[in-house]
C-alpha cells in the first residue's frame, strides 16, 4: 500500500510538471510573398554575325577578311577588354588579331506622325576606321560593334584559321588564351574538313551566326541555354514595408567562363535595377567562380538581401531576374543601375498584391515652342520620353503636342527622364526632366 | 501543421518513465524501513543510547538557475522529493532526491517557421516549454547542534542525471535528452515534532551536456532555408554551466512510533 502511494505521488508530481503544449506562436514582421522563377523564353544573349570574304588561290580557299557585328556585349570595367582570336581548327593554335571597328547606335523612336523611326548612327563613318590595335571595351546595349578582321596571307595560322573567337581579357597588356580565358562568342568561318590539305576547305558564302557559350577547342564547344527553377521571397521583416529578399533556385546551368549569376530587382517602368545578394550554394559557399567548376549544373543557388533602405520597397519594382553578368563588369551591389546585363535566364514577377501598393507616379509636361523660349507654340510635334534604364533607352511613351504646344504624360516613374521633341522633317531636340512622386514636372523645349 | 511527436502525452509518458526508473531504488529501502521500526526509546537518555538508523522523507520547494543563453528561463521553480537514511557513523546520511521543474523556451533562439497564410505566408517564432527532471544520489553529513539535538547542520554532495523534455519538440533532431549533473550543498534541519522537521539547503549544481538544439520548438520542415532567422543571431548555447540551487521543505521521519502509544 505504501509502495503504491509512493509511486502515485511521484506520478502526480511528474504529470503536473510535464503537461505538454503545442507552443505559443508569435508573428514576426509583416507578410511574406513568394513568387516562382520561370525560364525566360527569349533571353537576349550576346550575339555575333559574321561573313568571310575570300578567294581561291591554287585551288585552295583563302580568306581575306571576316566582317560582322557583335551585339549585346556588355561594356567591361577598368582594364578588361574584348579581344578577337583566330583559332586553327586542326591544332587549336590561337592567335590574337586586331580589327577595324565601328559602333552603331540604333534608336527606336516615334516621329511626329506616330510612326516608328529607327535612326542609325555609325561612328566613325565607314570606311574611315583605322585598325584597332588595342582591345574593345564593349558598348551600351543600344550599340553594336561592326568589325572587320583582315587576314594576312603570310601567316600560316591565319591561312588555316577556321574559328573567330571573341575572348574577354582582364589585362590589356598581356593577352592570354588559356583554360581560364573566357571565350563566350565564336563562329566558324572555314570548314577545314579536318585535313591539313587546304584544297578541300570550304568557305561558306552566307552570313554566319555565331554562338554564345564556351569555346573549349575546335572540337568542343557548348552553347549556353538557361535552365533552373525556384522561388523568390519578399518578406516585410519589421512590418514597415521595407523588405528582405531571397532567391532559392535549383538546377542552374553552369555559366560560361568569365560569367556568374547575380540577382537583380528591376523596375520595368524606369528600367532601373539594383543588384543584391551574393550567390551561394547550400553550404553557404560563394558561387562567384562556378564557371570554373566541373559540374554542368549548379544544384543550389541562393541569395539573400536583408532589409535595405536603399533598394527600398518591392512595390516599386516589376520583377527579379537572375542575370548572367561578366565578372569583369560586375555590377555594384545595392546601387541604382541603369546598365546591367540583358541575359536573364530566370525571372520571378513581383506579386500584383505587392505592386498594388506602389506610390503615386508623377506627371511630365513638355511645352514645345518654335524658334525661342516664349515663341509660338509648336503644334503636332512628336514628344518621346525615355527613362534611365539601359542608358536612357527605356521607352515610356510618346505623344504629339496639342494646339498649345503641350504634351502631357501621366504615370511617369520618379527620377530623371530623357525627353525628345521631334518636329516633322526636323532634327530631334533633347532635354532632361526630373519627375517627383505625385507632382508634375514641366520641361520647355525649343524646336527650329 | 503539428507533428504527432509533439504530443504532450508522449512527453508525459517519457517523464513518468524516467521518474519511475530513477527513483525505483528508493521505495524499496523505504518500505523495508517502515516494516522494521526502531525501538521506541523510553526517554531522552534512553533514546541517546539507541543506535540511530532512521530514515526520512523530504518534500521541498526550491529553485535552480539555468543558463539563459540556452533559450530557457533563468530561474526554474522545483518540486523536490527525497529520501535519506542514517548510516554508521550516524551523522552520515545517504539517499536520493528527485526534482521536477518547468521552464519556458524562448522561440527567438530558434529558426522561425514560415506558415502559409492565403496567398502570402507569415514568419512566426514558436515558444515552448521544457520539463526538467533530476534524480540524484546524495551523501550528507549532518551534525547535531546543541544538547537536545533538535537542530542539525552540515553539508553534502550529490551526483545524478537530469533530463529535459521539451514541448513541443520541433520535428527531427529535437526531443528529450538526459545528461549528468552534480553539485554540493549546505544543509540545515530542525525537528518540529518527533516525526516532522523543517529543512533547507543551498548550494551549487553543475549541469553538463546541455543540448539547446534539442529543445527546439519550431519545426525544421517549415524553416526558411535561405534567410537565417532571426536576423539577429542568438548567443551561442552553453553546454556546461553552474547554477545556484536552494530548497526548503519538510522532513518526515520514518519508523518512529508515537511516544504516547509506546510508553504509556
Amino acid at each position: 500500500m505504501t509502495r503504491t502511494r509512493s509511486f502515485l505521488t511521484l506520478a502526480i508530481a511528474a504529470s503536473l510538471a510535464a503537461c505538454g503544449d503545442d507552443g505559443t506562436v508569435t508573428p514576426q514582421g509583416g507578410a511574406a510573398f513568394e513568387s516562382p522563377f520561370a525560364a525566360v523564353s527569349q533571353v537576349r544573349y550576346p550575339s555575333m554575325r559574321a561573313r568571310a570574304f575570300g578567294r581561291t588561290v591554287n585551288n585552295a580557299a583563302v580568306v581575306d577578311s571576316v566582317v560582322g557585328e557583335v551585339s549585346l556585349a556588355k561594356q567591361l570595367d577598368g582594364r578588361a577588354r574584348y579581344q578577337f582570336y583566330l583559332v586553327n581548327g586542326l591544332d587549336g593554335t590561337a592567335t590574337p588579331v586586331s580589327h577595324r571597328q565601328w559602333t552603331i547606335r540604333t534608336d527606336t523612336l516615334l516621329d511626329a506622325n506616330g510612326d516608328l523611326t529607327t535612326p542609325v548612327d555609325t561612328v566613325p563613318k565607314p570606311p574611315a576606321a583605322a585598325p584597332l590595335r588595342d582591345f574593345w571595351r564593349g558598348a551600351f546595349f543600344g550599340q553594336k560593334l561592326r568589325f572587320a578582321v583582315t587576314l594576312s596571307a603570310a601567316d600560316s595560322v591565319q591561312q588555316r584559321a577556321a574559328w573567330l573567337v571573341l575572348t574577354i581579357q582582364s589585362d590589356t597588356t598581356r593577352t592570354a588564351f588559356n583554360d581560364s580565358t573566357p571565350r563566350p562568342l565564336f563562329v566558324q568561318f572555314r570548314d577545314q574538313k579536318n585535313t591539313a590539305t587546304r584544297n578541300d576547305d570550304v568557305i561558306p558564302p552566307d552570313t554566319l551566326r555565331g554562338r554564345f557559350g564556351d569555346f573549349i577547342n575546335p572540337a568542343r564547344q557548348t552553347t549556353f541555354a538557361g535552365t533552373g527553377a525556384g522561388s523568390l521571397l519578399l518578406w516585410d521583416v519589421a512590418g514597415t514595408g521595407v523588405t528582405a529578399m531571397r532567391v532559392d533556385v535549383t538546377g542552374l546551368r553552369k555559366p560560361p567562363r568569365g560569367y556568374y549569376y547575380q540577382a537583380h530587382i528591376i523596375d520595368s517602368l524606369s528600367g532601373v535595377a539594383f543588384a543584391w545578394g551574393e550567390g551561394r550554394d547550400a553550404d553557404g559557399d560563394l558561387l562567384g567562380n562556378a564557371d570554373l567548376g566541373t559540374d554542368s549544373i549548379i544544384p543550389v543557388f541562393r541569395a539573400a538581401q536583408s532589409v535595405n533602405a536603399v533598394i527600398g520597397k518591392p512595390e516599386n519594382y516589376s520583377f527579379v531576374d537572375v542575370l548572367l553578368e561578366p565578372k569583369t563588369a560586375a555590377p555594384a551591389l545595392r546601387s541604382a543601375l541603369s546598365i546591367f546585363s540583358t541575359m536573364n535566364p530566370l525571372r520571378a514577377r513581383v506579386p500584383d498584391v505587392v505592386k498594388a501598393k506602389r506610390a503615386a507616379l508623377g506627371t511630365l509636361q513638355a511645352i514645345v515652342t518654335r524658334g525661342t523660349q516664349g515663341g509660338p507654340a509648336a503644334r503636332n510635334v512628336g514628344v518621346v520620353i525615355q527613362a534611365a534604364g539601359q542608358n536612357f533607352s527605356t521607352l515610356l511613351g510618346n505623344r504629339n503636342t496639342d494646339s498649345t504646344g503641350t504634351a502631357t504624360f501621366t504615370g511617369v516613374p520618379p527620377g530623371e527622364i530623357r525627353v525628345l521633341a521631334i518636329p516633322f522633317g526636323g532634327s530631334a531636340v533633347e532635354g532632361r526632366a526630373t519627375v517627383v512622386t505625385g507632382q508634375t514636372a514641366t520641361l520647355r523645349l525649343v524646336v527650329p | 501543421m503539428r507533428n504527432s511527436t509533439r504530443s504532450g502525452w508522449l512527453r508525459l509518458s517519457a517523464v513518468l518513465a524516467l521518474v519511475v526508473l530513477m527513483s525505483s531504488a528508493l521505495p524499496l529501502s523505504l518500505i523495508a524501513q517502515v516494516r522494521r521500526p526502531d525501538p521506541v526509546p523510553a526517554g531522552r537518555r534512553a533514546a541517546a543510547s539507541v543506535p540511530k538508523r532512521r530514515s526520512e522523507l523530504l518534500f521541498g520547494l526550491g529553485n535552480v538557475n539555468l543558463e539563459q543563453a540556452n533559450g530557457t528561463g533563468g530561474s526554474v521553480p522545483l518540486v523536490s522529493l527525497g529520501y535519506r537514511r542514517q548510516f554508521r557513523p550516524e551523522w552520515l546520511l545517504l539517499g536520493g532526491i528527485v526534482e521536477v521543474g518547468r521552464t519556458a523556451i524562448d522561440g527567438e533562439f530558434f529558426p522561425y517557421e514560415r506558415r502559409s497564410l492565403g496567398d502570402s505566408s507569415q514568419f512566426v517564432s514558436v515558444d515552448g516549454s521544457a520539463t526538467l527532471g533530476m534524480a540524484r544520489l546524495t551523501a550528507d553529513v549532518l551534525l547535531p547542534i546543541g544538547e537536545d539535538e533538535r537542530y542539525h547542520a552540515g553539508a553534502g554532495v550529490h551526483v545524478g542525471m537530469y533530463g529535459a523534455f521539451p514541448s513541443p519538440a520541433g520535428g527531427a533532431g529535437a526531443g528529450a535528452f538526459v545528461a549528468p549533473t552534480y553539485g554540493a550543498t549546505f544543509v540545515g534541519r530542525a525537528d518540529i515534532t518527533r516525526r516532522l522537521g523543517a529543512m533547507g539547503s543551498i548550494g551549487f549544481v553543475q549541469f553538463t551536456g546541455f543540448d539547446r538544439d534539442r529543445l527546439r520548438p519550431s519545426d525544421p520542415a517549415l524553416e526558411e532555408k535561405v534567410f537565417t532567422t532571426p536576423f539577429t543571431p542568438p548567443p551561442a548555447g552553453v553546454k556546461s554551466f553552474g547554477s545556484a540551487r536552494f530548497v526548503v521543505g519538510v522532513t518526515y521521519r520514518l519508523g518512529v512510533k508515537p511516544a504516547a502509544r509506546s510508553t504509556r
